[in-house]
């Protein structure tokens, strides 16, 4: 929490002085902080007042390190109000992967106009990776890696870097033959203990791991996690280099899918922010609520099948909520298990059945649990064992049917190549209202036909 | 959904295995690197993995592959090992990574684990033990380079050197006479230093550092801001005690991503896909428990208008819309405010604005799903007063949804406990009781004032 009272103050400070115009000082706080505090502060405030702190960090030349740390849809909306000759000195300054990156946000033909006006070999540079899809290696990597030939001493190597990346962040060298095809790498700790005229073909690790640029993103960053990597080199099917994806954009992938799987969940777009504007919001939101309101009236319709037997005993209405809110949080929890099973890769298809079987069984025993208890406090409360009995046997019946559904909507959905949690949970909810319902009333008017209650 | 393809030097060792030629399975596995070597066991049936784990410790591999295999697994297979086996497992895997084996073995034995070790190997591992696992202290490792600020390059050079030349870092960490840490120096800067440059002069000083207290969230939070390959730990007195790497906090974020979505579904965090039946049962019935006591307060709610439902069983049938929408928007509120706290994009300050903002858009998706409710209602029972009900109850239902699903994790987060813990049941019930009052309750005042039948 320290930090955060830390960057309220520095908020408060920054926007006292954006607002009494002194700039100058505004230009020499902001040049003292990093890029990750800017981006800290930048959340809550009110877009005005973003876009002309963004305005004084273009000055200072720093807009663009900054806008390329944003989600996606801040960055958007933001760099959409710079003038074409302002965006493109910021997209000059930073790597160029996240060059790409500010590109994407915005419309083709301003695209084009903006890598018009830059030189030649920055615009060659960035159409090669404008070409990659966002969500692949080649749209994570950058091109901005040291590559050295493998006649290369260790001694030259270091004469090598020296000149040309000496203010860049670097652990790794790779070693490339007359063609750009890739040999080897040369972490620079082995750089260190080994002597200048070592030749670095004898040092590097032959045979890296490598990936193509077209492999998904969440793949990339499973091999990145799984083998402890700092960086992967990509590669063309010739094996000549590509780029590089440096564990950096891996976390940030890893995140994003986390946002995503849980959005999805929850029948939220995976655009949305806390801040985003709240017509956006509604807009993002309102689709999935009309799906759920369509089959909410089928759990309606459910319910009214049994208008007469509710009527003649209104009990059964005030347990009602009872029945819908256990289904629903059993076959949540369902779900998610799954859900999650199949993101980290615990699940492959030919254990789908096991699952879906398990699940099954959870529901029923915890059905059993729930309802036993249930059906003790219906006797208490309303003193009338057939309702006792039939709370029972329709608490196993929903809990079941939720263990069933929970596992079984995410694998079809895998299964159709969708993602397994997009709108999953407006299934499983309706799946066990209407179940849910139908055990429970259809069991009470079938009993309370031949028991008439009291 | 592909299967988990093996290269081919990894179908070979498997046959190899399954063959029985383990001389041939131990000269071969050498070319492995660890993450080839899990995804091996975890095509092999129980039997095997123990088979398979013995020859990797008679290559003395076993301790880094058992400590890169889920839990759950790892346990059960160091328990199958004597404590001498397991003590010489620890002493060949760096000192972080030991002591989360050492956390995979049965309490009881962990002791008797570690009386065979020699007295200063023992002692590095205790040091560690002390930390929460959770937190940056059991996150680090001790194994790191310092050297004193007023080295020159070259002797820092020869330090390494002579030192350390099989240690695999990218950061050494720079200190004063006194052991407290003043810089950070990258080793590519060190690389390409001239030989007679002092170290103090080209580090970077006053590097981020952190307590061994810190929470593994927070540690994980400030690498990927700070886009950081290690981040130093020190004591009360800015001594250096360890020092926590990116693969571990790669590690930390697919964990806590995990647990916020776990926690949101009301589920423990142990549970896995496969978990046996019984556990499972056990892990998840404590939720579901307080589940049912949160449905009988909207069960309660709705009891106070029994008299109204006998007279009115229309409304029986349109509760579930009422709390259906209810619980779906509030967790859609819940769920962003959840994460936004989680990935540091909102904090306490800006509460009052997220909790505003979602109350909004509650109300106007209440308006233009109350709408079109109110429509339906109007044609199904053409009663203009139950129209009017529904479309008031749905706006009220989405605003009290809207309203808790941003308070319950930002009140959740100011008492110092996981924004996501519990939550949605909280969240579930208040849009239950509070969309079962306005709805019951409006229909009993306006449908008795105008008689309607």
């Amino acid at each position: 929490m320290d930090q955060t009272t830390h960057l309220n103050h520095v908020q408060k400070v920054i926007l006292r002085l954006l607002i009494s115009g002194a700039t100058s000082n505004l230009k020499k706080m902001l040049s003292k902080m990093t890029t990750a505090e800017i981006v800290q502060i930048f959340y809550h405030l009110r877009h005005s007042d973003q876009m002309s702190i963004l305005q004084v960090l273009s000055t200072i030349h720093r807009a663009g390190e900054v806008l390329a740390e944003f989600p996606d849809e801040l960055a958007r909306n933001l760099i959409s109000e710079f003038t074409d000759e302002k965006i493109a000195g910021m997209i000059t300054r930073i790597s160029p992967d996240d060059a790409v990156d500010l590109l994407t946000y915005l419309p083709e033909e301003r695209q084009q106009t903006i890598l018009s006006t830059l030189d030649r070999e920055i615009r060659f540079e960035l159409e090669k990776l404008l070409i990659f899809d966002r969500d692949t290696a080649g749209g994570l990597m950058t091109t901005e890696y040291a590559a050295v030939q493998e006649e290369y001493t260790v001694g030259e190597t270091i004469q090598f870097l020296r000149k040309d990346y000496a203010d860049r962040d670097l652990y790794t060298v790779y070693v490339l033959d007359e063609s750009r095809h890739l040999l080897g790498t040369v972490p620079i700790n082995t750089l260190v203990i080994s002597g200048e005229d070592v030749p670095v073909r004898s040092i590097m690790v032959s045979d890296p791991i490598t990936i193509t640029p077209d492999m998904p993103s969440e793949r990339v960053a499973a091999l990145v996690s799984n083998y402890d990597l700092l960086a992967i080199p990509v590669v063309d099917a010739d094996r000549k280099i590509l780029g590089v994806v440096t564990f950096d954009d891996v976390l940030d992938v890893l995140e994003e899918k986390a946002t995503e799987d849980m959005y999805h969940l929850a029948n939220l777009d995976k655009e949305e922010r806390v801040f985003t504007p709240v017509s956006r919001s509604v807009r993002l939101r309102a689709g999935w609520l009309l799906i759920n309101l369509c089959t909410a009236i089928l759990a309606a319709l459910t319910v009214s099948l049994f208008r007469d037997t509710i009527q003649s005993y209104v009990a059964l209405a005030v347990l009602m909520p009872i029945v819908a809110g256990m289904g629903g949080n059993a076959g949540s929890q369902s779900l998610t298990v799954v859900v999650r099973g199949l993101a980290l890769g615990e699940l492959t298809f030919s254990g789908g059945w096991k699952a879906v079987l398990k699940e099954v069984n959870v529901g029923f025993y915890n059905g059993l649990i729930h309802g036993t208890i249930m059906g003790l406090i219906c006797y208490f409360w309303f003193k009338n064992p057939i309702l006792s009995i039939i709370m029972v046997l329709a608490m196993i019946a929903t809990l079941t049917i939720s263990g069933l559904f929970g596992a079984l909507v995410p694998i079809i959905l895998r299964w159709f190549r969708k993602d397994p949690a997009l709108g999953s949970s407006i299934f499983v909810t309706t799946a066990t209202d209407v179940g849910g319902f139908f055990t429970f009333l259809g069991l009470a008017s079938l009993a309370f036909r031949f028991f008439p209650p009291a | 959904m592909e299967t988990k393809k093996l290269n081919h030097v990894q179908r070979v060792i498997l046959r190899l295995f399954l063959t029985g030629s383990y001389e041939n399975v131990k000269r071969a596995i050498v070319k492995l690197k660890t993450a080839e070597i899990v995804e091996i066991v975890s095509e092999l049936r129980h039997a095997d993995q123990m088979k398979f784990l013995s020859l990797l410790f008679s290559v003395r591999r076993a301790g880094e592959v058992l400590s890169e295999l889920p839990e759950e697994l790892a346990s059960t297979l160091l328990s199958e090992f004597p404590d001498e086996k397991i003590g010489q497992m620890l002493l060949r895997i760096p000192p972080d990574d030991a002591v989360d084996l050492l956390s995979y073995v049965e309490e009881n034995r962990r002791e008797k684990v570690l009386s065979t070790l020699s007295e200063p190997d023992r002692f590095s591992l205790e040091k560690l033990i002390i930390f929460d696992e959770d937190t940056a202290g059991g996150l680090m490792t001790t194994e790191y380079i310092a050297i004193r600020d007023t080295m020159t390059v070259e002797e820092a050079v020869k330090t390494i050197r002579t030192k350390y030349p099989e240690l695999d870092v990218y950061y050494i960490y720079v200190v004063d006479d006194r052991g407290h840490l003043v810089g950070t120096l990258p080793l590519n800067k060190l690389v390409l230093a001239e030989g007679d440059a002092i170290v103090k002069n080209i580090h970077v000083p006053d590097p981020i550092c952190i307590s061994p207290e810190t929470p593994q969230e927070e540690v994980a939070r400030i690498v990927s801001n700070f886009d950081l390959l290690a981040l130093p730990v020190v004591d009360d007195d800015h001594k250096l005690l360890g020092v926590v790497t990116f693969d571990d906090v790669i590690d930390v974020v697919e964990e806590e991503a995990t647990e916020d979505i776990y926690l949101l579904a009301n589920l423990n965090t142990e549970e896995r896909v496969f978990t046996p039946v019984i556990k499972s049962v056990r892990l998840r019935i404590g939720w579901l428990f307080i589940n049912l006591l949160a449905a009988m307060v909207a069960a309660f709610t709705v009891s106070l208008f029994s008299h109204t439902i006998e007279q009115y069983v229309a409304l029986a049938i349109l509760m579930p819309i009422v709390a259906n929408m209810g619980g779906n928007a509030g967790i859609q509120s819940l769920t962003v405010m959840v994460r936004g706290l989680a990935l540091g994009e909102l904090d306490f300050s800006a509460g009052w604005k997220a909790t505003l903002k979602e109350v909004s858009v509650g109300l106007i998706n209440g308006l233009m799903n109350g709408l079109i409710m109110g429509i339906i209602t109007y044609f199904w029972s053409r009663n203009l007063i139950l129209a009017i009900v529904m479309f008031f109850a749905m706006v009220a239902t989405l605003i009290v949804a809207g309203f808790f699903g941003a308070l319950v994790p930002i009140v959740l987060k100011w008492l110092k406990k996981d924004p996501a813990l519990g939550s949605s049941i909280f969240v579930t019930m208040a849009a239950d009781v509070g969309g079962f009052f306005i709805f019951l309750g409006l229909a009993t005042i306006l449908l008795n004032l105008y008689n309607v039948s």
